[in-house]
């Protein structure tokens, strides 16, 4: 009895384990690039196959290797026009899903088109313009091999926008407007707890890898930039997926300590013709919850532990009448009361240069020791 | 008779141009110039009753006076290139100089503050520091002169000999080798001993010609710092 109820719950795993993995379906994004408007038509409208045509969209599928047949349509419509029509379609023949071009439709070594149709007049129409005119609307359809849908995409290109795709066109001439991406949690200077740090960004189309890199400020001093790439980040461009909301301690290598100052960046890999290119989020500085004073308030508190001494030393060679000494006390008051702030400094030498807050750090040590060394210390507001 | 009055009064004349011009010529001869500024530097002209921006590149002629205010600092080079004097804070000091064919005799007062110094070997020219107290006669050293408040003179030398006499008192004589301090009192009794600690510190600083600066961007503002960097 209990052999028959363990080969049951076998086969009834076995059962649900397809069915779960049928039930996964492979999504797919297709990306436009930006050279659509500059390219002849002719190249495309002649072409026996698309194996040469110049590099102009991006198919992009999730998950890679599950057989798939794709169907894809190319309509048209003319400027002025009114409604789209079919310029092209095609189907392929089974292949195992992954990203490709638009130049991978080949029949040598690449995805084989099974069958297409075309609207020869329209083509015609197209070939005397010569250059993308109008709208186009692309749609890409994924199956599986027993032509079950999976999953859709478009892309609309043109000029004249019907209201139902307002939003989602892309002007031709205005294609691709850079994308961006932006941190939308945790918000600048915020202050988290211990113990959920959630990150949270803004979603980049065509994009199925974000990495996270996050790393300590040592001190206000240190610029966010010279924070995130000193010493080994404790998150340190951790492929995430497509996730574009992660907990920071899921991928941390080190633990967090409370008062500390975080700095934290996504960077993200756009495939365009010309190939891949980063873009990278501002990168985000928060503080974590702690009884104590903050450990990023040090640098402030050895600035001000100078200014004391060196206001000192001018007092006693009479100098506590000038108007330096005056504006030095002012500056120590307003670093005091919390009146400057250290968001997002940059620390530079005469010559320019940016200095990391370890080259500060040693110069202002230096300063302490050597107080009469410094000839002067001034403030200038805004 | 008439023509040879007229005749002696124009020789006369033309003698006291001559001597005039001549005068002038020697006054008007730059011993030293200024060499860099920083800070608060200010010069006096003989004929002048106040002080004037001193700018770089100002030449000093005999009886001039350069005075550095507070954190400043003054470099003053000589002319016939033999040596250069560090004007640090706080310090009044007068140059002088008399030339005696192809060479210039120099002189400086140091009425009061410290004056680091670099002076080449000196041939058969005079280079002589004056203080209310003493007079050091260099023949190719350096270190560094202090006037005190009280008048106190300190003679620090780096390198090479300095000859000091006291102007005060048994006027005394006496000898510093590099290595060695001397100090005299307002009375005129001379000190000698070693460079001590609180003195290397300031003959390394007297040394000091470059300042650097770094400035912190923020929102508010930018908060400068110039200083003499721990290497010159």
């Amino acid at each position: 009895m209990k052999n028959k109820i363990s080969k049951l719950l076998v086969a009834l795993i076995f059962i649900l384990g397809i069915s779960l993995s049928a039930q996964e379906k492979v999504i797919v994004q297709l990306n436009v690039f930006e050279q659509l408007p500059e390219i002849s038509l002719a190249t495309f409208m002649t072409a026996e196959g698309l194996e040469n045509t110049p590099r102009i969209a991006q198919v992009i599928m999730m998950p890679h290797g599950k057989s798939v047949i794709v169907q894809g349509v190319v309509r048209w419509r003319k400027v002025n026009g009114t409604s789209f029509e079919e310029l092209f379609s095609y189907t392929t023949k089974p292949f195992l899903s992954r990203n490709f071009y638009n130049d991978d439709y080949s029949a040598v070594n690449g995805i084989e088109i099974k069958d297409s149709d075309s609207n020869q007049d329209l083509i015609d129409e197209n070939l005397k313009i010569g250059k993308a005119s109008g709208s186009y609307e692309l749609i890409i359809e994924v199956y599986d091999e027993n032509m079950n849908f999976q999953s859709r995409d478009e892309k609309f290109l043109g000029l004249v926008l019907p209201a139902s795709i307002v939003g989602k066109e892309i002007p031709i001439g205005l294609v691709n407007p850079t994308q961006t991406i932006a941190i939308i949690q945790p918000i600048l200077d915020e202050e988290l707890d211990l113990g959920g740090i959630q990150v949270t960004w803004s979603e980049v189309k065509g994009v199925f890898n974000y990495f996270v890199k996050a790393n300590f400020r040592d001190s206000k001093f240190q610029s966010l930039e010279d924070a995130l790439q000193s010493g080994t980040p404790f998150v340190n461009n951790e492929d995430v997926g497509f996730q574009t909301s992660i907990n920071l301690r899921e991928y941390m290598k080190r633990e967090l300590v409370g008062g500390e100052e975080i700095v934290v960046q996504i960077r993200c890999e756009v495939i365009g013709a010309d190939g891949p290119t980063f873009i990278y989020t501002d990168i985000v500085n928060f503080s974590l919850k702690s009884a104590g004073s903050p450990v990023v308030d040090k640098g402030v508190q050895e600035l001000e532990t100078l200014i004391v001494d060196v206001l000192d030393e001018w007092e006693q060679q009479g100098q506590g009448e000038s108007e330096a000494f005056e504006v030095l006390e002012d500056l120590l008051s307003d670093l005091q009361n919390g009146n400057i702030s250290f968001t997002d400094i940059k620390i530079r030498s005469d010559s320019g240069q940016l200095l990391t807050y370890a080259e500060f750090q040693q110069i202002l040590e230096y300063l302490r020791r050597n107080p009469d060394l410094l000839t002067n210390l001034n403030f200038e507001s805004n | 008779m008439k023509y040879n009055r007229l005749f002696i009064v124009l020789i006369i004349l033309i003698a006291f141009t001559s001597i005039g011009f001549a005068v002038q010529d020697k006054n008007e001869t730059p011993i030293a110039l200024i060499k860099k500024i920083i800070k608060d530097v200010s010069y006096k002209t003989i004929d002048a009753s106040d002080w004037g921006d001193a700018k770089t590149g100002i030449p000093l002629k005999s009886g001039e006076q350069i005075k550095t205010g507070f954190k400043s600092l003054a470099l003053v080079l000589f002319t016939d290139g033999t040596g250069l004097l560090r004007v640090r804070e706080n310090s009044i000091m007068y140059i002088y100089g008399d030339r005696d064919g192809e060479k210039i005799n120099k002189n400086t007062f140091i009425e009061k503050g410290l004056i680091g110094f670099d002076i080449n070997k000196q041939d058969a020219e005079e280079f002589k520091f004056t203080t209310p107290t003493a007079v050091a006669a260099i023949r190719g050293t350096a270190g560094y002169l202090e006037v005190g408040a009280d008048s106190t003179t300190t003679v620090v030398c780096d390198h090479g000999k300095i000859e000091v006499q006291s102007l005060i008192g048994e006027k005394k004589k006496a000898v510093v080798v590099g290595g060695a301090a001397l100090s005299i009192s307002p009375d005129g009794q001379i000190t000698q001993s070693e460079i001590s600690p609180k003195e290397n510190i300031k003959l390394n600083k007297s040394k000091k010609t470059k300042v650097k600066k770094i400035s912190i961007e923020t929102e508010q503002g930018t908060i400068e710092f110039e200083y003499y960097p721990e290497e010159d």
